[in-house]
């Protein structure tokens, strides 16, 4: 009964937030052709606008979703006399479902942008999977199989987001004031200073070897997303188990 | 049952050791004191026994099982603690709900019955409450949660003197009706000492006094009278302190009385608790 609360308690803690976001995602789906209809110089002038990678905000959203899910529900846990196994094990199948459910309203998306996506409304569709892995013609994704990859391939990334999400709010929680800033700073300062400069002074080879890691990780220039789901996966395992190594030990702070 | 036993606990933050070596017992339905001076290690213990903190070594059973991530015996406990762990957001109807979800036994009808006696707005949000409705909201829950256990510490902070009054009552009440074990944390030792039935003090991490409240108060006694009438009669006597009034003088003295020897005039009356909690607690 317990267990089953903590799992209720934490996908109702995103209930609202899903909510409105699938609410301002469908608004712009409604929005384009809206404006497009309305608008004469797009139909004058033979113009076509682009929805493209709309499926990546929920990736974002479940990011963010992941980095506000630790705290409140920890102690909201402790209080009510839930271990942090069970909390984990619970976060996690709420991730799950929460991944499956917004891969679900990608496919709606998918589907709604097929039904507007044509040369006569001026609006071209294209979704995440057709943007990586098809941008170079080699590869076409269509029918059931296309919604099917899309499902599994968006599945697997909004767990990867929130795994992260929860890795990254866990180890913060583990910090004091000083360590928080010194990382947080520490990172920006490698990721956004350090590394660009020296990137510059080797003639671009750091961001060379990370696309290049990149596009082998994710199967991009192989143009197979089942590699980037099973690396997403690896890359989820590993965020995973690092949280519950962070938390298995973890107390509550005055 | 067993209650809850607590073997050889110690916990250290930092530098400072908050508990060393703690041996205790809470047997089930009785109603325990755990007194202590700010930072003796009252909250470290609760802590620990609810398994918010993990001890550094030593073992906490509850009716005989491990108490560390156990979800059954942390099932069996409730902590109304001085720190709030509900979600600021939440309004109080919201939390009862969502305890109900968590505790079988948690009685809805009862803590609604309660919001209104205490006059607390339900509809409110938790990070909307004072300081006084926030400890009233806590206190709701653990007296309506219904557990084996409920530990309160500090559970009347920011309470005005009748809403601690209040809660007094409906603790006493609770029991009477329904006997669970009681572990009260809290400083204002005066108002709660007829309620306690066993006293633990705590000081610097250890376990300075563990017996029954009566055992305890039988080992002295409060002396009044005429200041001239009461300094003649303790001369002899260990007083552990003094209060002085008028022409009237009350001292508390420890060691047992002869009544016969008291001379007329002089009045004899229990032990203070917190008299004896100061010269108990006081550093040397």
């Amino acid at each position: 009964m317990k267990l089953h609360a903590i799992y209720k308690y934490q996908l109702a803690d995103h209930r609202n937030a899903v909510l409105i976001f699938c609410a301002v995602i469908l608004a712009v789906m409604a929005l384009v052709p809206m404006q497009i209809t309305f608008s004469s110089d797009i139909l004058t002038t033979n113009q076509s606008s682009q929805i493209a990678g709309l499926d990546m905000a929920p990736a974002v959203f479940l990011f963010v979703c992941g980095l506000n899910a630790f705290k409140e529900n920890f102690l909201f846990a402790l209080q009510n006399g839930i271990s942090r196994k069970s909390l984990f094990v619970n976060r996690i199948y709420v991730a799950v479902t929460l991944a499956v459910t917004m891969a679900l309203f990608s496919l709606l998306l998918l589907a709604l942008g097929k039904l507007i996506d044509s040369p006569s409304s001026g609006i071209a569709y294209s979704s995440l999977l057709s943007m990586i892995y098809q941008s170079t013609g080699t590869i076409q994704f269509s029918g059931l199989s296309e919604y099917l990859i899309s499902f599994l391939f968006l599945t697997v990334l909004f767990i990867a987001a929130q795994a992260l999400g929860y890795f990254i709010t866990v180890a913060l929680y583990r910090m004091d004031k000083k360590q928080k800033i010194s990382y947080i700073v520490g990172f920006y300062i490698i990721v956004f200073v350090v590394l660009p400069l020296i990137d510059m002074f080797i003639s671009g080879q750091i961001s060379t070897i990370l696309l290049k890691f990149l596009d082998m990780a994710m199967g991009v220039s192989a143009h197979n997303p089942f590699i980037g789901m099973f690396s997403l996966l690896i890359f989820s395992m590993i965020a995973t188990g690092s949280t519950w190594v962070l938390i298995r030990k973890i107390g509550i702070k005055n | 049952m067993n209650g809850i036993e607590i073997n050889d606990v110690t916990k250290g933050f930092g530098d400072t050791l908050a508990l060393n070596q703690v041996n205790l017992t809470f047997e089930p339905h009785k109603i325990y004191g755990l007194l202590g001076r700010n930072g003796a290690g009252k909250s470290t213990l609760l802590n620990i026994i609810t398994n918010r903190l993990f001890a550094d070594s030593g073992q906490v059973t509850i009716d005989g099982l491990v108490s560390v991530e156990n979800d059954m015996t942390q099932g069996l406990l409730y902590l109304m603690s001085e720190k709030n762990l509900y979600p600021e957001s939440m309004t109080c109807n919201e939390a009862f709900k969502w305890t109900k979800q968590f505790f079988k036994d948690f009685d809805l009808d009862y803590a609604l019955n309660l919001a209104g006696q205490f006059k607390l707005n339900t509809r409110k949000k938790i990070r909307s409450l004072s300081t006084g409705y926030t400890s009233i909201f806590k206190i709701i829950i653990a007296l309506s949660v219904n557990t084996p256990y409920v530990l309160f510490d500090e559970p009347v902070l920011g309470l005005d003197a009748n809403h601690r009054e209040m809660f007094y009552r409906l603790l006493i009440e609770k029991y009477s009706d329904n006997p669970f074990t009681a572990i009260i944390s809290t400083h204002l030792i005066d108002e709660i000492a007829n309620l306690l039935e066993y006293v633990m003090i705590i000081k610097n991490g250890e376990i300075l006094v563990n017996e029954s409240c009566e055992a305890l108060l039988s080992k002295g006694c409060s002396v009044t009278g005429a200041i001239t009438q009461v300094d003649a009669f303790i001369a002899d006597k260990e007083v552990i302190g003094a209060d002085v009034l008028g022409g009237l003088k009350t001292a508390t003295i420890i060691g047992s009385l002869d009544k016969r020897t008291v001379p007329d005039g002089i009045e004899i009356t229990n032990l203070d608790l917190q008299k004896l909690f100061i010269k108990l607690t006081n550093e040397e």
